[in-house]
């Protein structure tokens, strides 16, 4: 007994449960066709779910524009299932409208109150053609529609565009360059439509964007949506994530497809054997315009064209390794966008490390709505040397447009100890000089030292004394070799450039013997060294001369009288003390010397003033 | 007297500076190749520079410390410092091999333009020796020529083998030291430039991007930046930071 009123109890929970659950309330207006001939009536349907009927005020039928109601009393339904433990409830009220002429006519909004809330349904436009352009009567024989002896049956309604079209739907139409836009391409189609073996028509382009699939669901299940009055099955037929790729105003192509569809107003007792009749129909979506506009200015260093919203992740594998051992340095870029074309970052590795191209792996989530997921890049770094090494702050520059700025991520990374030390290269091979095969020969050991900084030859100045001094040898050759030749040839001269050396020479003698002690000597050669002087200058052979004469040639050379006078008193003292008996006094001698030099140097001055 | 004391202090005194300078670099020199045996390359590089600080250098030294960059996979500095010792060392098989082994690391996408045919005939006759091997025989010959002319001179011989010796030795020597002066000239003043780090070269029509390592010749710093040709001739301007002259 206990049992029965717990599971009643539970039934009653459910039933109160799924009542509840049914409570969601919809108001929707309906016309049996979009387009009606001129002599034919519309039937506008008011239905209204998820609300018992007695919740419902009955509404009045909605005014018409183009359209007479024909009748203000409407047929009224009700309905209640029960679907996958759902229950449904509807009611529905209709009426019936005539229209007034050919062209556009419009049901207005209609307006239910449910309980304490009132709902407005959306204005339906039917269009009212010629009763020529409609199909004929169905004939509702119950033969006649399959009847072999009978006329072929009438072709089906066709089916138009509001019975079957394609809808995109775009994120947005004003994006910047390289922002992500979802664009969903749905097809819609009245329930009786059936749509099968559905294919692109067409190729499908959209240049200057990059593209990318977004994922559907594998089992497409249509959802039930009205449109104009008319209640269509909706399903998306595909979705894409564009980037566009350049600035300005890009265009994409329209999604053509092509399905078989059979009218949905079609008979299904018209037709053969019950068959349905499904006939081919292409259908696109419309042509989509996005305006695309450049990225700001004034981009950060490092930016490489990233647009979207983005985290950054630097890891390194290990932070204390030897010499030689490798260690992986990974940035992880996360976020929504253009995954697939971010650029690596480059990180400023050390030159310490010998650094491999990044490994690249890209992992996408979420492509059902926006492109996006994680993109890693993943370096070996190979240390060569030891050291604590750091490597600088990791940055990624990207662009977010819901901000409308630049974002500069950075990501720190722990300093890297380097241990030991590496063994030197050692090569398997060598090349036929002796140099490794594959590698470098690192060291040379003999310096050779110069300058480091090195002067041009032609700048310096030493250059140019080297090219000089031989120049100056071969002119002083020259000198000597003319000097020589004129010695030789020119005996008045050559006396004349000997006068004062010997003169000097025999002055120099004189000092010697005085020095020694030799009176004869001494006073031999100071006479000479004066008388010397005298003929070499004057040239006139000096031995044999007399005063006399040495009187006559000093006259002529132009020597004052006082001066011949004192230089023959002096020559004539130097042959006084020579043959002397008695010796002279080196006091006496010294006072000789000084004047014979005096006189010397009295003639030469009084010689060179006479010459010039 | 006093002059003559003073003046030879002071020369023995800057002989003995240099000296010790000398002494220093070597030293220096030493100590960095012992480094980059060991392994520890980035210590090698800074001493090398200390070498150079000391106001000397050598081809020796220039080739350890591109070898050291190259194995700090710094391949630009590598190229800019071989380029540096190949001026001083010539084709010194060993330098040529290490050239050969860094250019093979270079992404460069250029074409090389080829060498005009003067340049590489100058290079053929005289870019194995150096300035000093040409001053040396230009000098030689130099001093032939002028003994001869002062021969002439103090003998007055009139030969016609005298005269044609005079002009030949003469007319040798002057031509050996204008080459002298020439590749002298040459090897002082900068040749080109090694791109150091990644960089992009502006050009008129666009950008174009340049990987490290690739040779550029240097025309001139302007307002834009520096002027540099890539390999095929292509002219543009980039950060002269990221240039390294040789």
């Amino acid at each position: 007994m206990r049992r029965k009123i717990l599971l009643i109890g539970l039934a009653s929970a459910c039933i109160v449960y799924l009542s509840h659950y049914s409570l969601a309330q919809t108001v929707n207006g309906l016309v049996s066709s979009p387009t009606i001939g001129a002599q034919e009536t519309v039937a506008y349907t008011l239905e209204i779910s998820g609300t018992n009927a007695s919740d419902v005020v009955n509404p009045s039928p909605p005014a018409a524009e183009g359209l007479t109601l024909v009748s203000p009393n409407a047929s009224r339904g009700t309905n209640m299932s029960i679907v996958n433990g759902r229950v449904s409830r509807s009611v529905s009220y209709t009426w019936h409208y005539r229209p007034e002429t050919e062209g556009s006519a419009r049901i207005l909004e209609a307006n239910v109150t449910i309980g304490d809330s009132t709902f407005h349904t959306s204005p339906v436009t039917v269009t009212v053609v010629p009763q020529a352009q409609r199909p004929s009567p169905q004939r509702r024989s119950l033969f006649g529609g399959f009847s072999l002896f009978d006329n072929p049956p009438d072709a089906p309604p066709e089916v138009t565009e509001q019975d079957i079209f394609i809808r995109a739907t775009q994120s947005d139409r004003e994006v910047y360059l390289n922002e992500q836009i979802a664009i969903d391409y749905k097809l819609y189609f009245r329930p009786g439509t059936m749509p099968r073996n559905s294919r692109q028509a067409d190729s499908w382009d959209a240049e200057g964007f990059w593209r990318e699939e977004l994922d559907l669901a594998t089992a497409l299940t249509p959802n039930m949506v009205v449109e104009n009055g008319i209640r269509y099955q909706v399903i998306s037929i595909r979705r894409i994530a564009v980037f566009p790729t350049r600035a300005g105003e890009l265009t994409i192509d329209p999604l053509k497809i092509s399905t078989e569809v059979q009218s949905p107003d079609a008979d299904p007792f018209n037709s053969p054997l019950f068959s349905q009749r499904y006939s081919t129909v292409e259908r696109a979506s419309p042509v989509i315009n996005i305006t695309s506009n450049p990225l700001p200015p004034g981009a950060p260093d490092g930016f490489t064209g990233a647009v979207g919203q983005y985290t950054l992740r630097a890891a390194l594998s290990r932070n204390t390794l030897e010499v030689g051992e490798a260690l992986q340095l990974t940035l992880t870029i996360e976020g929504t966008g253009n995954i697939a074309l971010i650029e690596a970052p480059q990180p400023e590795i050390p030159g310490i490390f010998e650094i491999y191209d990044p490994e690249v792996s890209i992992s996408k989530m979420g492509t059902n709505t926006l492109i996006s997921g994680s993109k890693t890049f993943t370096w070996l770094l190979i240390p060569r040397s030891n050291g604590t090494l750091q490597i600088p702050p990791v940055k990624f520059v990207y662009f977010d447009p819901s901000l409308a700025q630049y974002i500069v991520r950075s990501s720190d990374l722990n300093p890297i100890t380097v241990t030991g030390t590496a063994a030197a290269a050692s090569a398997t091979t060598v090349t036929a000089s002796g140099f490794p095969f594959d590698d470098i020969a690192v060291l040379k050991r003999d310096p050779n030292w110069v300058t480091a900084t090195h002067t041009p030859l032609h700048r310096g100045t030493w250059f140019y004394l080297l090219l000089l001094i031989p120049v100056l040898g071969v002119g002083v050759t020259a000198v000597l070799r003319r000097r020589t030749t004129r010695l030789a040839t020119d005996t008045a001269w050559a006396r004349n450039q000997r006068a004062h050396p010997l003169a000097r020479k025999h002055l120099k003698t004189a000092r010697k013997r005085l020095t020694e002690g030799d009176p004869d000597a001494f006073y031999a050669a100071l006479e000479q060294s004066v008388l010397g002087f005298v003929g070499n200058r004057l040239n006139v052979h000096e031995r044999g001369l007399t005063r006399a004469q040495l009187a006559d040639q000093l006259n002529k050379a132009g020597i004052r009288t006082e001066r011949q006078r004192e230089l023959i008193k002096f020559l004539d003292t130097c042959d006084a003390a020579r043959f002397a008996p008695i010796a002279a006094a080196t006091s006496q001698m010294e006072e000789h010397f000084a004047q014979g030099s005096r006189i010397l140097s009295t003639i030469a001055r009084e010689l060179e003033s006479v010459i010039s | 007297m006093r002059h003559g004391a003073l003046l030879f202090a002071l020369i023995a005194n800057v002989g003995f500076a240099n000296a010790q300078q000398l002494e220093d670099a070597l030293h220096l020199f030493d100590e960095a190749n012992g480094l980059v045996e060991s392994g520890a390359y980035a210590e090698a590089i800074g001493q090398y520079h200390a070498v150079l600080e000391t106001g000397f250098a050598s081809g020796a030294l220039y080739h350890n410390l591109a070898s050291a960059y190259f194995r700090l996979d710094e391949i630009g500095e590598a190229v800019c410092y071989y380029e540096l010792a190949r001026r001083l060392l010539g084709d010194d098989p060993q330098l040529l091999h290490n050239i050969q082994i860094v250019e093979a690391k270079i992404q460069s996408p250029f074409s090389e333009l080829p060498t005009p045919f003067w340049r590489a005939w100058w290079y053929t006759l005289f870019g194995q020796y150096s300035a000093l091997r040409f001053l040396i025989s230009g000098l030689g010959f130099y001093l032939i020529a002028c003994l001869l002319y002062a021969h002439y001179i103090w003998s007055q011989t009139r030969n016609n083998w005298h005269r044609r010796a005079r002009a030949g030795a003469l007319g040798v020597g002057l031509l050996l030291l204008l080459i002298a002066a020439l590749v002298s000239g040459e090897r002082s003043s900068i040749q080109g430039a090694a791109i150091i780090e990644s960089t992009t070269l502006v050009t008129e029509t666009g950008s174009i991007d340049v990987p490290e390592g690739v040779k550029v010749s240097f025309i001139g710093q302007t307002d834009l930046g520096a002027e540099v040709s890539l390999p095929n001739g292509v002219r543009g301007y980039v950060n002269a930071s990221v240039l390294g002259f040789f």
